[in-house]
């Protein structure tokens, strides 16, 4: 296997592939580094052009704009705290604050290292295990989604200063996440508007929760001559990468992301949208300076960075066993398989092992390339963050609203932002956090439909959720993330009165 | 003393819970032989969101930090001129109504003086950078009046 894979290697690494390799990379890092459009509308628009590719090279180019696509929108997350991609909203917790302490260099260069340690432990663990981790996906029902689902969830509102007010944007995320046909070919709460009908899409609350409530808040808050960010002062313009042995003591929270990416990646219509958030907050209950997170702390950043990188090996698992996407993305590639007359599934191991290899190999070797990416889009996107507001916003209005319209290429998408904002705009006048909104609107559908499935399958009885050992794991852990913070404060108290 | 506006928006959610539920009411119940429904889980949410507005009017005071302003009347008018275009760039067309946006948006942005390079230079770039953006994409733009 080993010489197969160092084979497929050399193949990716003949100059025509590694041409298609940086160019995918690129593509998808520009894509998903501009609020609104996405590496799968990459990889769907150029598609068709891989027709005349050989198999191998258009392989190579689609899985680095997979790679790229998951690493680019830590660029704007970080500088302008406008996610470019919804697997970077949780990057944005802890990168921009960074930023604008004038360390933006060091917290890409943070992102970056997360990325490609993110990425090579998940590439090792589909070269070498594909088959047993498809296996255990399988063993993955619906009850087990459902409570997986729960308990993402559940560790998300924990978070919140306001465990009340964090419960009820995730609630009114999960509400919102009902518009559109469900499970029983049902069209609910959808008012006649086409783009809703297939579930309220998640690119134009994305755009509009972050890019347009600070567009409108640059307005409110105007200051003559303000920067966007107060970081004129500071030198710190450039990708700087963090000290080697920095990042060897970081190894446990560069591991637990990783492996968390993986395992969320590879559960079918999971994401690096769920594993960034659920990185983030186990490594907040796991950290011994949980109260620095939320003010730029390295942790806030590599744990979900190396979560959103580590998806693509997960997620191309259920895909190239099984024939099941494990994102979106994957479930395009799905068309370059056809598109190549190539089986998934079973044929594709036994007939075609050599695209197989080069799949691997390519999902290894293209988080080198991340270096020399996060380098020059900082020189780009860190220099756009010293703008005047004047100069910058109307800029990121710009690509917002192209975006915006090119998914449907009608203007409802923006119209479907603008609620958006105006829910971002009340909810930060009210102290209300978007997190949970955001990942309630992403679990949603996940979490309906296990909860359906499960109900049906078990005749209504809810105790299915706790009979399967995993889904009763993830309601324990669940309950202990829901009233640790309570545990805490009541102990603290009680410290406090003894003392005092 | 719970702050006023926690309260305000514990009633408005509560309305909201209510719309729902009733909303949910209305949804094809479950098929004969089914535990669950398409109405199942709005409800389920309904009444949760119900018990937490309950709450949050109820609950005891919290300190609050600074709160941010919702709107000014420059963000006001932006937000207004954002419908305009999203109303009107069928009509107009991509590249004037996109330009006059960035225009008004960069005029918004500025207080004292309006300089040439933020009011015109840039919004003129941005709109032809998008646009060319379009194009490359092969997103088809509207047929219009202008452009």
């Amino acid at each position: 296997m080993l010489d197969a894979i160092i084979t497929a290697a050399s193949t990716v690494l003949q100059p025509e592939n590694l041409l298609a390799l940086t160019s995918g990379v690129l593509i998808g890092a520009i894509f998903s580094a501009i609020p609104g459009l996405t590496s799968t509308l990459a990889l769907a628009l150029l598609l068709p052009l891989t027709y005349s590719m050989p198999a191998d090279t258009a392989f190579v180019i689609m899985i680095g704009m997979m790679g790229g696509g998951l690493y680019g929108g830590l660029l704007t997350a970080t500088t302008l705290g406008i996610p470019g991609a919804p697997g970077s909203v949780a990057t944005t917790f802890d990168g921009h604050p960074m930023f604008r302490k004038g360390q933006g260099g060091l917290a890409i260069g943070w992102a970056t290292v997360a990325s490609i340690v993110g990425g090579t432990i998940s590439a090792i663990l589909l070269m070498f295990g594909a088959i047993q981790l498809a296996r255990v996906a399988l063993s993955f029902g619906p009850p087990e989604m459902f409570a997986l689902t729960i308990f993402g969830m559940v560790a998300v509102v924990s978070l919140s200063n306001d465990l009340t007010k964090g419960a009820v944007a995730g609630v009114v995320g999960l509400l919102l996440g009902t518009v559109g046909i469900d499970l029983l070919g049902t069209y609910r709460f959808d008012y006649g508007i086409r783009e809703m009908i297939g579930g309220m899409p998640l690119l134009p609350a994305v755009v509009g929760l972050f890019a347009l409530v600070k567009v409108f808040q640059s307005m409110s808050n105007l200051q003559p001559g303000r920067v966007t960010n107060e970081t004129q002062e500071f030198g710190d313009t450039r990708m700087r990468l963090p000290p080697l042995r920095d990042v060897l003591s970081k190894w446990k929270t560069l591991l637990r992301g990783s492996l968390i990416g993986t395992f969320i990646g590879f559960l079918p219509g999971a994401g690096g949208n769920i594993a960034s958030f659920t990185a983030y907050n186990v490594e907040k209950r796991f950290s011994k300076n949980a109260n620095e997170f939320g003010t730029g702390t390295p942790d806030g950043i590599i744990a979900p960075e190396s979560a959103n990188n580590a998806t693509p090996g997960g997620s191309l698992i259920p895909t190239i066993t099984l024939g099941i996407p494990g994102d979106q993305f994957t479930a395009v590639m799905l068309g370059g398989f056809i598109i190549h007359g190539l089986p998934v599934g079973p044929l594709l191991f036994r007939d075609h092992s050599d695209i197989i290899y080069v799949i691997f190999a390519t999902t290894f070797l293209m988080n080198f390339l991340f270096l020399p990416v996060g380098w020059f889009g900082s020189m780009v996107v860190v220099p756009l963050a010293r703008l005047r507001e004047s100069l910058l916003i109307p800029i990121i209005a710009a690509f917002s609203m192209a975006g915006l319209y090119s998914i449907a290429a009608t203007p409802s998408n923006i119209s479907i932002a603008m609620i958006f904002a105006v829910i971002g705009l009340v909810a930060a006048r009210l102290d209300f956090p978007v997190a949970p909104l955001i990942l309630g609107l992403i679990l949603s559908r996940l979490m309906e439909d296990g909860m359906s499935q499960s109900l049906i399958l078990s005749g209504g009885d809810w105790m299915i959720f706790l009979q399967r050992p995993i889904s009763l794991g993830f309601v324990v852990l669940a309950i202990a993330f829901l009233t640790a913070p309570t545990f805490i404060a009541w102990r603290t108290r009680i410290a406090k009165a003894k003392a005092g | 003393m719970t702050s006023q506006l926690d309260r305000l928006a514990g009633i408005a959610l509560l309305a909201f819970s209510i719309g729902t539920l009733y909303a949910a009411s209305q949804l094809r119940p479950a098929p004969t032989g089914y535990p669950v429904g398409s109405s199942t889980f709005p409800t389920i949410l309904g009444w949760l969101l119900a018990g937490l507005s309950v709450w949050l009017i109820m609950r005891k005071a919290r300190a609050v930090e600074s709160r941010s302003r919702l709107l000014s009347w420059r963000a006001a008018v932006g937000f207004g001129l954002t419908i305009l275009y999203i109303v009107s760039f069928r009509q107009i067309g991509f590249l004037v109504c996109t330009f006059a946006l960035l225009v008004a948006y960069a005029a918004l942005l500025q207080k004292d003086r309006l300089r040439l390079i933020d009011t015109a230079l840039v919004p003129l770039v941005s709109t032809l950078a998008v646009f060319g953006l379009l194009r490359i994409l092969n997103v088809p733009l509207p047929r219009a009046l202008l452009l």
